[in-house]
């Protein structure tokens, strides 16, 4: 014998509560013609629903009960919503100071970058001048630095002028192999 | 948002008191619930009606007030003990009950929320939502996210559970 639960036990319990179809419904109440254990089941379930409905009425909020919850929580929407501005604005402010300081960085590191190369170019650093020296064959003048697109100084013009020949021969005077 | 309140505190607070609130936490659960509302009601897409979209936000609600509840108290004591029931105050208007009523109504209204509180949350909740919200199958079934064919079994076993558990709270009286 099984011991599941006969199927019409739900089929019942669905038809008490006007769930099932037409042919359904029909089959049930012929079930219930027949079947004693299948009556029993159905007074019990009523009688299931009239104790339930007991609790109807002292479940109910009283309209005095009511208008105190619904102040409640007006007011509790109230200091919510408050709060969320509250933040939006704290939130709202020290985005609007890390975008200013963030933009300060960048112009002050860009400003800084371009000053840099400005003095690269006009002046020459301690270190080159000291590279500079120590290249530089003993007795000899220090030669201005002379960088690319910057034009050299006009003595120093002048010198490069005498010690080079004008026809381009080089300079020791020694042949050049052709 | 107050309309809403107006028509369905009510019915909210109902449902936690027969979810096995008392009170008081029926009453901060209603809180909850329309708090949530508050915050939800613009995901509310109309493809189910209104108040089957608020039962299942107070459902949901409920639940997680409920374990909030259990947490703090560790052990949720079973309320709805005879002794600790408060009577029944309303009657069937034009039919005014006998004191002698009264006590028994109140006497067995405490039994079955005794032995509702007994109930396993899952069958509890569908046993509620169709014997005291008067809910479809179909409706219980978007509420809870549930088929409805499981709706239909669950509600079949609530019954037969609540039904032996009442038989058993009478016996040992």
């Amino acid at each position: 014998m099984s011991r599941r639960r006969p199927d019409w036990e739900r089929r019942l319990s669905a038809w008490l509560d006007g769930e099932l179809g037409e042919v359904e419904a029909r089959e049930v109440r012929e079930h219930l013609m027949a079947d004693p254990e299948a009556r029993a089941r159905l007074r019990e379930w009523q009688e299931l629903r009239d104790d339930l409905a007991l609790l109807q009425p002292e479940d109910a909020l009283s309209p005095e009960r009511a208008s105190a919850l619904a102040w409640r929580l007006d007011d509790r929407i109230r200091r919510e919503t408050g709060a969320v501005r509250r933040a939006l604005g704290v939130w709202s402010a020290a985005a609007a100071v890390l975008l200013v300081f963030g933009l300060g960085l960048l112009i002050g590191l860009d400003r800084r970058a371009s000053l840099r190369e400005d003095a690269w170019a006009s002046e020459p650093s301690a270190v080159d001048r000291a590279i500079e020296e120590w290249l530089r064959p003993r007795g000899t003048a220090p030669a201005a630095p002379v960088r690319p697109g910057v034009a050299p100084p006009a003595d120093l013009g002048a010198a490069a002028a005498v010690g080079a020949p004008a026809d381009g021969a080089n300079p020791r005077g020694t042949e050049s192999r052709r | 948002m107050d309309a809403l309140f107006v028509e369905f505190s009510s019915r909210v607070y109902g449902l936690a008191r027969r979810f096995g609130f008392t009170p008081e936490e029926a009453e901060d659960g209603v809180q909850e619930v329309f708090l949530k509302v508050q915050r939800k009601i613009a995901t509310f897409r109309g493809d189910a009606a209104l108040s089957t979209w608020l039962y299942r936000v107070a459902v949901n609600v409920l639940r997680d007030h409920r374990r909030r509840l259990q947490r703090q108290k560790r052990v949720l004591p079973l309320r709805g003990a005879p002794d600790q029931e408060e009577p029944v105050e309303a009657g069937i208007e034009g039919d005014e009950p006998s004191p002698g009523e009264r006590m028994e109504r109140a006497e067995r209204a405490a039994l079955v929320r005794a032995a509702l509180e007994r109930l396993p949350d899952r069958f509890r909740e569908v046993l509620v939502l169709r014997e005291l919200e008067g809910l479809s199958y179909r409706d219980i079934g978007r509420i809870l996210d549930l088929p409805q064919g499981t709706v239909e079994s669950r509600i079949h076993r609530a019954r037969l559970r609540l039904a032996a558990d009442l038989k058993r709270l009478e016996g040992s009286l």
